[in-house]
């Protein structure tokens, strides 16, 4: 069995940033050295996610080559993508996956289409764990939208051939140091890989996850910060490999 | 017509350094000035042990004033030097704030080891990081300016935030990595400029149409003013203070702190390692490492043929990093091949030929320096 | 029709890559090119993209790489009239670096496509689901075994384990093709053993992605261009 450990690197435009529950963006460098710094650490993948609305992609397609260019892992590239020449672009710049996220709900014939080019195992879905009331969804739930998905409806997606892994993002989780009560105890029988994110603060944490049938990690701030002070901002991995 | 290189016999200095005087016994003035200095500092250990505590840590501890959170401000870099003082500090029953300047350009190598000495040591990390679009941009105004010390910018941010959070967080006393164990013998002249040279950055960066001075945090001599003589605060480098062995240390680090050392000094820094292993040598024939290296020699941390040893190797000993770092250079400052060719193949020019403070600070510290001596006498 | 229809909207790229004399890189309009070309530059070797059949000499090396679906990349191959040029390459003996979906290429075909593949190699690729795998992708880093008692290569032997390469991949070749001149590796994931290497006298095949397995991947590249 072999698990993952994928740092994600959020970018507000060009600017590294890490938030809390995708909001309050806390500039933490420059995207392209924390990528560098990552597969030098030897991570297994690393996300990059953009968070900022108006980022235009093809504008930008030379920066983000620059991301992916200095890392030797597998780097995959979510957020604003659109159309399939945003996805042709993303993967001209050196990603091997695009992750996606509202176009799921929105535009799933394109996701489709992807699939077919690129082959399934370059596209990700992202899905939020929604805390309602009296239940968890699973979707997108911002200031834009709101659309989810049962669990039931999850475990659908199993047959589903568009894409081959799941994000689980836990914004309730982000950047608190806190795993989602909810990932941390529902266990899983997926049968396409499932990645969780989300307050991952600890190699305990992460051992419990893989316990409970996730079968990658997606970590953000505990990269960036150190648990016990929060302006410490000091990516590294190797710390959490140790102890995995 | 290559010119003939005289060589010191005793240290790794040459007449690559402009200021090199061989002298007739075989040494040379920068050997000669360091082991002056050193004993000199030994002299003076030996004469004040009867009348203060062993080491600078002690001695800051004795002077912990109460409802104080930090006891002093420790600049981390994830180089030995540094770390080094760090553990010391700990160990001593001090409560340090550890304090880093990301210019962006770290390596994973260098946040490696500040996360894995915070972490063990359970010290607080503060972390300036600086705005990446206007650094670079600055930085490349001293690219194209034709200047030698490409460090001088990170060199002089790197005092200010010390001082800043010293101020901050109310501390009086910063301690610097700085000893003359690893680094005594002298840089020679023109091999970098005075750290505190606000005019001559300000003049470099205006002379490149850089805009955004306000988004570095670049120390004027008002507010040295305050940090040093209102707030008090007082840099010290304690490492002169205590017995060091670089290579111990690093020993210590490995085992006990997961520490992973580098093959040169200060390569902890991409932007440092590029500047002093590709920069450097292809455009200025300078090489750092023999300033470096020289310095273990005289201590004998090092033999003389085991130093030039690592001397006649590649200042970059992996040429895929090479490569790697030349492209994440370009790439990240956004300089062509073409460009970047042509400005390797010209030399550099002096800081001099841009303002700077530094012959009026010569004048004020000897002026210091004569009223303390006045002082002395009476 | 559909795919045919959007091949110049997007470039998918194959690589020819000549190792020490020419690195041809096949253009097809499909994947991470770049990163083989810095991955490669890096490596101190050069290589020319090209999209048509060229000529070449005989110590050339051909990569073909791979982020692409089956169907995309023979359909490119057949759009590109380069299923010749392919077979002709492997029958002069000459040599190719395959990773991943350029790798399943070589062989009969696929459950992913209807389209066969080059029939360089014997053998299918089926579906992890159909394996019934416990998951339908493999993705992640897994280790070399040596499936056969051939040392084609001898320097491969130390690739193998503990050392890891990434895998990202819905379909495995589970029947091993025969191979008296070739070394054959596996790696193992949710209880299968499947095809992770082929190598022969000029076919160096992969599954996994040397590019994309750090610094591993990066020395079993330049052991085998140089």
């Amino acid at each position: 069995m072999t698990y993952r450990i994928i740092p994600i690197i959020l970018l507000d435009g060009i600017k590294a940033v890490v938030t809390h529950q995708f909001t309050s963006p806390t500039y933490v460098g420059d995207p392209r050295t924390l990528a560098k710094i990552y597969s030098d650490q030897g991570a297994d993948e690393i996300f990059v996610l953009q968070i900022n609305p108006s980022f235009n992609i093809s504008d930008n397609l030379n920066f983000l080559a620059s991301i992916s260019k200095f890392t030797q892992c597998c780097v995959a590239y979510g957020g604003n993508l659109s159309t399939i020449r945003d996805v042709a672009g993303i993967i001209s710049a050196g990603f091997e996956k695009v992750i996606f996220r509202r176009l799921f709900f929105n535009n799933p014939s394109l996701v489709r289409q992807v699939s077919l080019i690129y082959g399934s195992q370059a596209v990700t879905i992202c899905l939020d764990i929604v805390h309602l009331l009296d239940e968890v969804r699973f979707g997108v739930f911002d200031q834009y939208s709101e659309k989810y998905l049962t669990l039931d409806q999850i475990y659908e997606l199993q047959y589903c051939d568009y894409f081959s892994e799941l994000l689980l993002n836990s914004t309730l989780a982000d950047g608190s140091f806190n795993v989602d009560s909810w990932a941390s105890s529902f266990i899983h029988e997926f049968s396409k890989p499932i990645i969780y994110a989300g307050g991952i603060s600890s190699p305990k944490q992460i051992n419990h996850l893989f316990s409970r049938g996730y079968d990658a990690v997606g970590l953000g701030a505990e990269f960036a910060f150190s648990a016990h002070n929060t302006s410490a901002v000091m990516p590294s991995l190797t710390h959490i490999y140790n102890k995995i | 017509m290559t010119r003939q290189l005289i060589n010191c016999d005793r240290c790794l200095m040459n007449s690559t350094a402009p200021n090199f005087v061989k002298h007739s016994d075989g040494s040379c003035n920068f050997c000669s000035d360091f082991i002056k200095r050193f004993d000199n500092l030994r002299r003076h250990e030996k004469s004040n042990l009867a009348s203060q505590p062993n080491n600078l840590f002690e001695w800051i501890r004795s002077q912990r004033k109460p409802d104080t959170v930090y006891d002093c401000v420790i600049g981390v870099s994830g180089g030995v030097d540094s770390s080094w003082v760090l553990h010391l500090a700990v160990q001593y029953g001090l409560r340090p704030l550890a304090v880093h300047l990301d210019n962006t350009w770290n390596s994973g190598l260098a946040t490696h080891n500040v996360r894995s000495l915070i972490d063990s040591l359970r010290v607080d990390l503060q972390t300036y990081v600086l705005d990446y679009s206007s650094f670079d941009a600055a930085l490349k105004c001293f690219i194209y300016s034709g200047v030698l010390d490409l460090e001088l910018l990170t060199d002089h941010l790197l005092i200010s935030i010390n001082y800043l959070y010293a101020r901050r967080y109310n501390i009086k006393y910063i301690l610097s990595g700085d000893n003359l164990v690893t680094e005594g013998v002298h840089m020679p002249q023109g091999w970098n400029w005075f750290k505190y040279d606000f005019p001559n950055i300000n003049s470099i960066l205006r002379a490149g149409g850089f805009s955004g001075s306000q988004n570095l945090p670049l120390l004027n001599y008002w507010s040295l003013f305050n940090y040093k003589v209102l707030q008090r605060i007082t840099w010290m480098s304690p490492l002169n203070t205590v017995p060091y062995s670089k290579s111990e240390a690093i020993q210590y680090l490995v085992e006990f702190y997961n520490y992973i050392p580098y093959p040169y000094k200060h390569y902890e820094s991409l932007l440092t390692r590029f500047y002093q292993g590709y920069i450097l040598p292809k455009k200025g024939f300078v090489d750092k490492r023999r300033v470096h290296l020289s310095t273990l020699v005289l201590t004998n941390q090092m033999s003389r043929s085991q130093a030039l040893d690592l001397l006649s190797q590649s200042p970059y000993p992996d040429p895929v990093e090479e490569y790697t770092d030349l492209h994440f250079f370009l790439d990240k400052l956004h300089i062509s091949i073409k460009e970047f060719d042509s400005y390797l193949s010209t030399p550099f020019i002096s800081h001099e030929n841009f303002s700077s403070i530094l012959p009026l600070w010569r004048v004020l510290r000897f002026f210091r320096l004569f009223i303390l001596s006045i002082r002395n006498l009476f | 029709m559909f795919l045919c229809q959007h091949q110049q909207l997007y470039s998918f790229k194959y690589f020819l890559i000549y190792a020490k004399s020419v690195n041809l890189l096949l253009d097809l309009g499909a994947g991470n090119t770049d990163r083989i070309v810095f991955t490669l530059s890096k490596l101190n070797h050069r290589i020319t993209s090209i999209s048509s059949p060229v000529k070449s000499h005989s110590d050339d090396i051909l990569i073909i790489p791979g982020v692409g679906s089956f169907e995309c990349l023979m359909r490119s191959i057949h759009a590109l009239d380069l299923h010749s040029f392919l077979h002709d390459w492997h029958a002069a003996n000459k040599k190719m670096v395959c990773i991943c979906a350029g790798f399943q290429i070589l062989f009969e075909g696929s459950e992913e496509s209807a389209l066969p593949g080059l029939s360089i190699l014997p053998g299918h690729f089926t579906s992890l689901k159909t394996l019934h795998c416990r998951k339908t992708l493999n993705v992640g880093f897994n280790s070399l075994y040596q499936a056969n008692g051939n040392s084609f290569y001898p320097f491969l032997s130390e690739f193998l384990l503990p050392h890891r390469f990434y895998f990202t991949h819905s379909f495995a070749n589970t029947s091993f093709p025969s191979a008296t001149n070739a070394d054959l590796y596996y790696s193992s994931t949710y209880g299968i053993h499947f095809l992770s290497s082929y190598v022969s006298s000029n076919i160096f095949g992969f599954q996994f992605h040397p590019e994309l397995s750090h610094s591993c991947g990066l020395r079993l590249l330049n052991r085998i261009l140089s």
